[in-house]
C-alpha cells in the first residue's frame, strides 16, 4: 500500500487564494523569463496526449492565435501547454490572461500532469467553439432566485427540438468522460480548481447518471462511502424518507 | 460508458511513478461539489441517498439545497384521467411506451375521486378541496414527499359556504398564502350576507380576514356580485401570479381581474380581446392569454394567443394563432403516414382517424408545443405552428382525459404546518398510502 499518502484525506483547496498564488508566482516566474522570451518556445513539448486533435482557431481571432500558448506546471514538475483560445474555457486562465500574468509558467498545484493533460485536451477540443455567454443561459435558463419562482421550462422535448450539436461535441464529451472513478474525480478537482465551469458541468453529470435509480448500499459500495449511522438512526431515516424507497 | 467498479484502478501505475498516488474518492470532493453532483438527482434517488451518510444526510435537508434542487426540476402539466384508470397525472411525456407518474395520492383505482378537486398549485405544493355532504375540508399537500396538511378556513359552520381562489406565495416574506371567499349559503341579498375575503398564511391556524378593496368604487351591492364571479373566475381557471398579482380571466365579462397582493386590493385591467372562453397563463414568465373565436355551443375553431409585452403601460402583443382546419389537415396526413407505419395498432388508429372537430381547452408544453384538448375529451399535441404531433395517451390505452390548468414543479421541500394539526382519518392522505 502507499504508505506515503494520506488517501482519505481531503486534498487541500487552494480555490481562494488560487487565484493570488497562480498570480504571484506567474508574475514572480515571468520577471525571470522576461529576459529570454525566446526560451519558452524552446521549452520541452507537452506530454504527448492521446489525442491527435488540433485546435483551430478562428480567422477573427487572430491575435490570440499568434501570442504563445500558455505553460502549466503539474505537482510533479511536469509542464503542460495550452494554447490561449483553449486556456479562455477556465475562468481563471482567462483572468491571468487579462491581466497579463500568463507570460511565465503557471503552477497547477495538487494536479497530476496526467490529470492536466485531459483537461488541456478538453479545453483545446472545446475552446474553438466556446462562447462564455451561451454556455451561462444554458445552465441558468430560470430566471435568478428568488425573484420569481413561477415556472418557465419544462424539460419535455419538442418533437421538433433540433439537438444544437453541430461539433459533435456531445458525443466527444462521451467517450473523453468514460474514465475510471478515480481519475474522473481529479478531472473535477482540476476543473473546479482551474474553474472551468463546462467540464465540471460534465463532470458532476457523469457521477450523477452513476449514481441514479441506484440503492444506498449499492452508492456505498461503488463509492467506498462508510456507513456512520446506527443502525436506529438509520432505520428512522429511511421511515421518514419511506416516500422515495416505495415504487 | 463510465465505470462503476467498485475498487478503480489507479491512474498512472503502468506508466510513470512506481510509487503510485492513491485513488482519488468521491468523498475526497469538496462538499460544495458533492453538493453540486447530488442536486442533480431525481427526487426520489435524493431522499434514498439521504441514508448512505450522515454528510450526505444534513447536506441533502438544508433550505438552500432543497431549492436548488427544486428550481432545476421541469414544470409539468397535471392531466385528470377521471380514473379510467388513472385519476391525475403529472405529464412526462406523451409517448404511450412512457410511464406518467400518477399524481400522490390520486392512484388508479381512488374511490372518491369526484369528491376530489384540484383548486391550486405553486412551486411543488397543491391544494386540494374535498366536498362531501356536510363539510368540505382543504388540504395542501407535497406530492413528492407524500406530506399533507389541513388548511384551517374561515368561518366554519353549516352556513358558511367557502371557496378557494388563489394559491400563491408572497415574495418578500416567502409565505405560502390561500385566498379565501366566504360566502353565506342562504341568501345572495345584500341585507343579510357581508361579502369576505380572507387570506389564510399555511402554518397558522387562523386566516386573517381582509377588507374587500378595490381601485374603483363599487357599490355594497356589487361587491356580492363580483365576489361571486371572482369564484365563478376561478372554478374555471386558477389565478396566475405574476409579478406580485393574481390575475384571473373575468367570467362573462371582457376583463381581467387583479389582486395585488401587497396591498391586498383589486383592480382591473383590459384583456386583449372581447372573445371568450379566454384563459390566462403563464409563458416564459411573461404573462399570456389565449383565446378562442369561431365559437360553437361547446367549443371553438381558432385559437389566438397573446402575450403582455409591457405590463405597466398594459400593452398586449400578439403572438400566433392556432387554425383548427391547419390542424386536422396536419391531422390526416400524421395519421396516413402512422397506419403504413404500425398497421397493428387499431385502437390508436381509430382515434387518430376521427376529425378533430372543435376545440375545447389549451394548456402549454413547452415553449414550442401545445396541449389541446379536443371534441370533450381527447388531447392532442401541436407546435405553435397548428402541426400536429399526435394525440396524448396517460398509460396503456387510456386517450380520454381532460385538461387541468395546473403544473407540478417538483419539490422536497416539506410543507410548514402547525403542529397540532387535528388528523382527518377519512382522508386520502392519510388511508394507506405513506
Amino acid at each position: 500500500m502507499d504508505s506515503t499518502a494520506d488517501p482519505k484525506g481531503k486534498r487541500p483547496l487552494y480555490q481562494e487564494d488560487g487565484l493570488a498564488y497562480a498570480r504571484a508566482a506567474a508574475a514572480a516566474a515571468s520577471a525571470t523569463a522576461a529576459a529570454a522570451p525566446d526560451e519558452e518556445e524552446a521549452k520541452p513539448k507537452p506530454k504527448p496526449s492521446s489525442s491527435s486533435e488540433e485546435a483551430k482557431p478562428e480567422p477573427e481571432a487572430e491575435d490570440q492565435a499568434e501570442m504563445p500558448p500558455l505553460v502549466l506546471v503539474a505537482e510533479d514538475g511536469v509542464e503542460v501547454s495550452i494554447s490561449r483560445r483553449a486556456a479562455r474555457m477556465s475562468h481563471m486562465l482567462r483572468l491571468l490572461m487579462e491581466d497579463s500574468c500568463a507570460d511565465g509558467p503557471i503552477p497547477a498545484p495538487n494536479v497530476h500532469s496526467d490529470i492536466l493533460d485531459l483537461v488541456v485536451q478538453y479545453c483545446e477540443k472545446h475552446g474553438p467553439y466556446y462562447d462564455p455567454e451561451a454556455s451561462e443561459r444554458a445552465r441558468n435558463p430560470f430566471p435568478p432566485f428568488p425573484v420569481e419562482l413561477t415556472p418557465t421550462v419544462s424539460s419535455i422535448k419538442p418533437v421538433t427540438y433540433v439537438d444544437p450539436d453541430p461539433h459533435g461535441l456531445k458525443d466527444w464529451d462521451k467517450d473523453f468522460i468514460s474514465l475510471d472513478n478515480s481519475t474522473l474525480f481529479e478531472v473535477i478537482l482540476a476543473a473546479n480548481y482551474l474553474n472551468i465551469e463546462d467540464l465540471l458541468d460534465l463532470g458532476t453529470t457523469t457521477v450523477a447518471d452513476m449514481m441514479r435509480g441506484k440503492k444506498p448500499e449499492e452508492i456505498r459500495e461503488i463509492f467506498e462511502i462508510e456507513n456512520d449511522y446506527t443502525p436506529e438512526q438509520e432505520a428512522e431515516l429511511r421511515k421518514e424518507n419511506a416516500w422515495a424507497f416505495e415504487d | 460508458m463510465a465505470s462503476s467498479s467498485s475498487s478503480p484502478p489507479v491512474l498512472g501505475a503502468d506508466a510513470n511513478d512506481p510509487a503510485t498516488r492513491a485513488a482519488t474518492l468521491l468523498e475526497d470532493l469538496p462538499q460544495e461539489i458533492i453538493d453540486k453532483i447530488l442536486v442533480r438527482l431525481p427526487s426520489k434517488d435524493i431522499g434514498r441517498f439521504r441514508a448512505v451518510c450522515t454528510s450526505w444526510g444534513s447536506a441533502t435537508s438544508t433550505p438552500q439545497f432543497m431549492l436548488e434542487h427544486h428550481r432545476r426540476q421541469p414544470s409539468l402539466p397535471i392531466i385528470n384521467g377521471n380514473g379510467r384508470p388513472a385519476s391525475l397525472v403529472v405529464l412526462r411525456d406523451t409517448s404511450a411506451r412512457a410511464s406518467n407518474q400518477h399524481l400522490w395520492p390520486f392512484r388508479p383505482g381512488f374511490k372518491h375521486r369526484s369528491e376530489y378537486r384540484l383548486l391550486g398549485s405553486c412551486d411543488g405544493f397543491l391544494v386540494v378541496c374535498r366536498r362531501s355532504q356536510f363539510r368540505s375540508r382543504f388540504y395542501a399537500f407535497n406530492p413528492v414527499i407524500h406530506k399533507h396538511a389541513l388548511l384551517a378556513q374561515p368561518q366554519v359552520g353549516q352556513s358558511f359556504y367557502n371557496t378557494m381562489i388563489g394559491f400563491y406565495r408572497d415574495h418578500p416574506t416567502g409565505e405560502y398564502r390561500v385566498l379565501w371567499v366566504s360566502r353565506s349559503h342562504h341568501s345572495w341579498s345584500h341585507h343579510l350576507c357581508k361579502p369576505g375575503l380572507y387570506i389564510l398564511t399555511v402554518g397558522s391556524d387562523r386566516p386573517r380576514y381582509v377588507g374587500f378593496r378595490t381601485t374603483k368604487d363599487l357599490p355594497p351591492s356589487e361587491h356580492i356580485m363580483f365576489l361571486q364571479r371572482l369564484c365563478c373566475s376561478s372554478y374555471y381557471s386558477p389565478p396566475v401570479h405574476h409579478r406580485g398579482s393574481l390575475h384571473w380571466c373575468s367570467y362573462g365579462t371582457s376583463d381581467i381581474i387583479v389582486f395585488d397582493t401587497q396591498a391586498e386590493s383589486f383592480r382591473w385591467m383590459q384583456s386583449p380581446t372581447e372573445l371568450w372562453p379566454s384563459k390566462l397563463f403563464d409563458m416564459k414568465g411573461m404573462l399570456a392569454l389565449w383565446a378562442g373565436s369561431a365559437r360553437y355551443y361547446n367549443g371553438f375553431t381558432i385559437m389566438d394567443v397573446w402575450v403582455m409585452r409591457d405590463y405597466e403601460a398594459e400593452i398586449w402583443a400578439f403572438m400566433y394563432r392556432i387554425d383548427l382546419s391547419t390542424v386536422e389537415a396536419s391531422r390526416q396526413l400524421y395519421s396516413t403516414s402512422f397506419y403504413k407505419k404500425n398497421k397493428r395498432k387499431f385502437k390508436k388508429k381509430k382515434l387518430l382517424d376521427s376529425p378533430v372537430r372543435l376545440f375545447e381547452d389549451m394548456a402549454v408544453l413547452n415553449n414550442r408545443e401545445l396541449l389541446i384538448m379536443y371534441d370533450e375529451n381527447k388531447v392532442l399535441r401541436c407546435n405553435i405552428d397548428g402541426k400536429f404531433l399526435g394525440i396524448v395517451n396517460l398509460g396503456k390505452g387510456q386517450y380520454y382525459m381532460w385538461l387541468t390548468q395546473h403544473r407540478l414543479q417538483e419539490s422536497i421541500v416539506p410543507i410548514p404546518y402547525h403542529e397540532t394539526q387535528e388528523e382527518d382519518e377519512e382522508s386520502v392522505f392519510s388511508t394507506g398510502c405513506v
